[in-house]
């Protein structure tokens, strides 16, 4: 048996997953609207949002966008510098490096959840992953966090004092495993600089010893 | 020991061994009844239930749930007892034209119980909780 130490220190982080609830399309927009259109990530997101209503998300997170911003299609590959929105009434996951949708149950009475979009995208990219909670109530996206968190990815939560509903960041900051608490006007800087370089030394994730 | 698995070898074991991670509870799921189990996770007190099919709840999300699904049982008994009061006020008017009047005294009792009961149980749902919503 050997130890190595976990995660590596030349990880590229590149897959940003982002869960917002109530007020969540206008913190959303913002963001897609500071990104470059070659921004160096695959960006999904998990919106709580109706299951029967025709909805524009995707035109209404695109509108000012430079990213390309489009549901996926069930089996769909990712790509790099797309921004991905779960569809109405289907969980989104990431499986094998491509987008599952699934009419799974429901959690947190709500489908899409963030919770399952955040495990799946742990499991699949470990400490490649960036997890940001939004704007939101309860406490969806809490359990994803933790995974990604124990997978050496890094976690993100919007100051609770600006959130126009706090309580999902609030109950995901009580867990003591965010990485970084930032104010909406600071996350597009903030995911620049997490993006696409070598996990930072100072990363607060603790060292994992994995058996080999 | 895990070889052609087949219905005959369904033990005892499958009906206590939960189908989700965790510990079994009373508790039923909010969203389809069947039973929950519980997980603690991350170490620092985040409770996540999840009955045998999927269905997913924080502390607070269950809390909510039960809230909301006592309220509806009250309704339930609200309705019943306007319904039994309504049915023996008829009754005891039809037997009192009758000249039965005992069994309409008696009818006329009942249904001023059935309206005693739909008042407390009004005053029950009226009462407020008393606790904020939203917080964990």
């Amino acid at each position: 048996m050997r130890t190595i130490a976990w995660p590596p220190s030349n990880v590229r982080r590149d897959v940003v997953v982002l869960g917002a609830s109530a007020g969540g399309v206008e913190a959303l927009s913002e963001l897609l609207t500071a990104l470059p259109g070659d921004f160096p990530a695959t960006i999904a997101l998990a919106l709580h949002r109706s299951p029967t209503l025709p909805s524009l998300l995707s035109q209404v997170l695109g509108r000012h966008a430079a990213l390309a911003v489009v549901e996926p299609k069930d089996g769909q590959p990712l790509a790099q510098s797309v921004v991905y929105v779960a569809p109405a009434d289907r969980h989104m996951l990431i499986k094998s490096g491509v987008f599952r949708l699934e009419r799974t149950a429901k959690q947190h009475h709500t489908r899409p959840a963030v919770d399952p979009l955040f495990e799946s995208a742990a499991l699949e990219f470990g400490s490649r992953v960036i997890g940001v909670i939004l704007t939101g109530n309860l406490s969806d996206g809490v359990a994803g966090l933790i995974a990604i968190h124990r997978q050496g990815g890094v976690c993100l939560a919007q100051d609770p004092a600006e959130a126009a509903f706090p309580s999902m960041p609030l109950n995901a900051l009580r867990q003591d495993h965010v990485n970084y608490v930032f104010r909406k006007a600071e996350l597009p800087a903030l995911l620049t600089s997490l993006v696409g370089v070598a996990s930072p030394a100072t990363l607060s994730a603790p060292l994992v010893a994995f058996k080999v | 020991m895990t070889t052609a698995k087949s219905d005959h070898a369904a033990t005892l074991e499958d009906l206590v061994r939960p189908q989700q991670e965790g510990r079994l509870t009373t508790l039923g799921c909010p969203d389809c009844s069947g039973v929950l189990a519980v997980s603690e996770l991350g170490g620092h007190g985040y409770l996540r239930f999840a009955c045998q099919v999927g269905h997913v709840f924080s502390a607070q999300a269950l809390l909510e749930s039960k809230e909301a699904e006592l309220e509806d049982s009250l309704w339930c008994a609200a309705e019943t007892s306007q319904e039994l009061a309504r049915l023996c006020k008829v009754l005891a008017a039809r037997a009192a034209s009758e000249q039965l009047k005992e069994q309409a005294a008696t009818l006329t009792k009942r249904s001023e119980a059935a309206e005693r009961c739909l008042l407390q149980v009004r005053a029950l749902i009226e009462t407020p909780s008393g606790q904020p919503r939203d917080s964990e």
